[in-house]
C-alpha cells in the first residue's frame, strides 16, 4: 500500500476517529523502530501517536499506569516505576536496544508487536499486568497472559488501540527481577528470564517465572514456580527450581544459537533472576 | 507532501515523499551533510540528530514524523571559524581521525550537557552508548566530552 501521509492527532479521542474513519488504510505508528525500516509500511495514512498524551507514567494508588506511548527510556527511568517496587521492569525497559533506540522504542509499540526476543514482555508477564484497549465504541482490559496467548493480532480488532498498561504496585514482601543474555551489548537476546517472589516469613508464597527470546512466544515456567512455593529460597531450592524450568521451555534454534545452547543459558538466568528476586522480596518489608 | 518543521533554528517548509527518512531528508533536502547515513538500522549512531534536544535516529524516523519538530544537527551547532567546545575538544583531544561517527557523538554529548552540566564519565559512557567508532576508540571521546564540559561550565566557551 502506497503510504501518502501522516495524521498527528492531538488526543486519544482523536486518534480513535482516524482509525474508525479509515479502517485497512490508517495504521497507528509509536516510536516508529519496527515500521520504518519496512519497505510497505501497510497503511495509506500513519497515525503518529506521539502527541495524543498517550506517554504517562503514574503511580495512582496501587496501580502503575504506563502510557502506550512511554519510551523504554522513560519506564527505565520513572520514578514512578521504582516507587511501585516494579524492579523488574526497570531490569528489562533498561535492557533494550541501546539508550538512543530507548528513546525511540515505545512499550506499547514494544508490547503489541511481540517481538520473540523483547525484553519488557516477560517482565509485564510476571508482574501481572493489565493492557487496555481502546476503540471509539468503548475500552476493555485484557489480562498479559491472554493478551499474550491470543497474541495482540488477534485481541486487537480494527479499530482498537493499546492506550495504556497497567501494572500492579509490588505487595509487601515481594521483589522481581529481569536478566537477559546476547551476543553483543545491543544484539536482541537468545534468552531472557523475569521473576517475581512474595516472601510470607521465611518461604516463598508466591512465584511467577517467566522467559523470552527463546521460542516465539514468552512462556510461563509452571514446574519452576511449583518448585518454589512453601519453600525456602535457599540456594538448593533456587537452583533445583531454575533446572525445572530450563527442562521445561520450550525452545527454537535459530542462526544466534541452538536449542542446547538456549536451555543451557535460560537455566542460569532464571537462577539469577530468582536470587535477586528473593534478596528483594527479603528487603522489601513494608 | 509538504512538511513543516525547525532546522537549526530555521522554520522551513520542505517538499519531501511520504515515505523519506528524516535521514535523507536532512542529507539530500535541507542540505545537512554532517548528518551520516551508518547502518540504517539504528544501532551505529552515525545518523543521531536532537528533536526537540533528544538525541535520536534519523534513519528509523520518517521525515512526517518529525512535522513541527525542531531538529538540530552540528551544522547548527558550530562552525570551523567558530566551533562549538564539544568540537574544539574532541580535535584537541584527538578524538577524531576519519570523522564519520563524530556529527553523532557531539550531538548526544550535547543532549547530555543541556541536561546534565556536570558529568561523571559513567554518565558519557552512558550517554555515548549506541556510537560506533572504529577509528580512535572512546577514551579520548569520553576525556574530550569532559573537558567540553569543564570549558562550559566555566563560560569560556562562547554562549551555545
Amino acid at each position: 500500500m502506497k503510504l501518502e501521509g501522516f495524521s498527528h492527532p492531538r488526543s486519544i479521542e482523536e486518534a480513535l476517529a482516524v482509525l474508525a474513519g479509515a479502517p485497512g488504510e490508517a495504521r497507528p505508528l509509536a516510536g516508529g523502530t519496527a515500521v520504518v525500516p519496512m519497505a510497505d509500511r501497510r497503511a495509506r495514512v500513519l497515525v503518529d501517536l506521539s502527541r495524543a498524551g498517550l506517554d504517562t507514567v503514574v503511580l495512582e494508588g496501587d496501580t502503575l499506569r504506563l502510557g502506550a506511548t512511554a519510551t523504554l527510556d522513560a519506564v527505565a527511568r520513572g520514578k514512578a516505576v521504582t516507587d511501585a517496587g516494579l524492579d523488574a521492569l526497570v531490569d528489562a525497559a533498561g535492557a533494550a536496544a541501546s539508550r538512543r533506540l530507548r528513546r525511540q522504542i515505545t512499550l506499547g509499540g514494544n508490547l503489541v508487536g511481540l517481538y520473540p526476543w523483547s525484553d519488557p514482555v516477560p517482565a509485564l508477564v510476571v508482574l501481572g499486568a493489565v493492557v487496555r484497549v481502546r476503540s471509539a465504541a468503548g475500552q476493555r482490559d485484557v489480562p498479559i497472559d491472554d493478551f499474550v496467548a491470543r497474541h495482540p493480532s488477534k485481541v486487537l480488532q480494527p479499530g482498537e488501540l493499546v492506550t495504556e498498561i497497567r501494572v500492579p504496585r509490588a505487595a509487601a514482601r515481594t521483589g522481581s527481577a529481569f536478566l537477559k543474555f546476547a551476543r553483543s551489548a545491543v544484539d536482541y537476546a537468545l534468552c531472557g528470564a523475569a521473576a517475581r517472589l512474595r516472601l510470607d516469613g521465611d518461604v516463598v508464597r508466591e512465584a511467577r517465572v517467566a522467559v523470552g527470546a527463546l521460542r516465539p512466544l514468552p512462556m510461563r515456567l509452571a514446574a519452576a514456580e511449583q518448585a518454589l512455593v512453601g519453600k525456602a529460597p535457599d540456594p538448593a531450592t533456587l537452583v533445583a527450581a531454575a533446572a525445572a524450568g530450563a527442562a521445561e521451555a520450550e525452545v527454537s534454534a535459530d542462526f544466534r544459537a541452538s536449542v542446547e545452547y538456549r536451555r543451557e543459558v535460560c537455566g542460569v538466568l532464571v537462577r539469577r533472576v530468582l536470587e535477586t528476586a528473593a534478596r528483594r522480596a527479603a528487603g522489601r518489608s513494608a | 507532501m509538504k512538511l513543516e518543521l525547525t532546522i537549526n533554528g530555521v522554520p522551513r517548509a520542505l517538499d519531501v515523499a511520504p515515505d523519506a527518512l528524516l535521514l535523507d531528508v536532512l542529507r539530500d533536502v535541507a542540505g545537512c551533510k554532517s548528518v551520516k547515513r551508518g547502518c540504517e538500522a539504528g544501532d551505529c549512531g552515525a545518523c543521531t540528530v536532537l528533536v526537540d534536544g533528544r538525541p535520536l535516529a534519523s534513519c528509523m524516523l520518517l521525515a512526517g514524523q518529525v512535522a513541527g519538530r525542531s531538529i538540530t544537527t552540528v551544522e547548527g551547532l558550530g562552525t570551523p571559524e567558530h566551533p562549538h567546545p564539544l568540537m574544539t575538544a574532541l580535535v584537541e583531544a584527538g578524538a577524531v581521525q576519519c570523522g564519520f561517527c563524530i556529527p553523532g557523538v557531539i550531538l548526544s554529548a550535547k543532549a547530555l550537557l543541556d541536561e546534565n552540566p556536570n558529568p561523571t564519565a559513567a554518565d558519557v559512557r552512558e550517554a555515548l552508548d549506541g556510537h560506533l567508532c572504529r577509528c580512535t576508540g572512546y577514551v579520548k571521546q569520553i576525556e574530550a566530552v569532559l573537558a567540553a564540559a569543564a570549558v562550559l561550565r566555566a563560560g569560556k566557551g562562547g554562549a551555545r
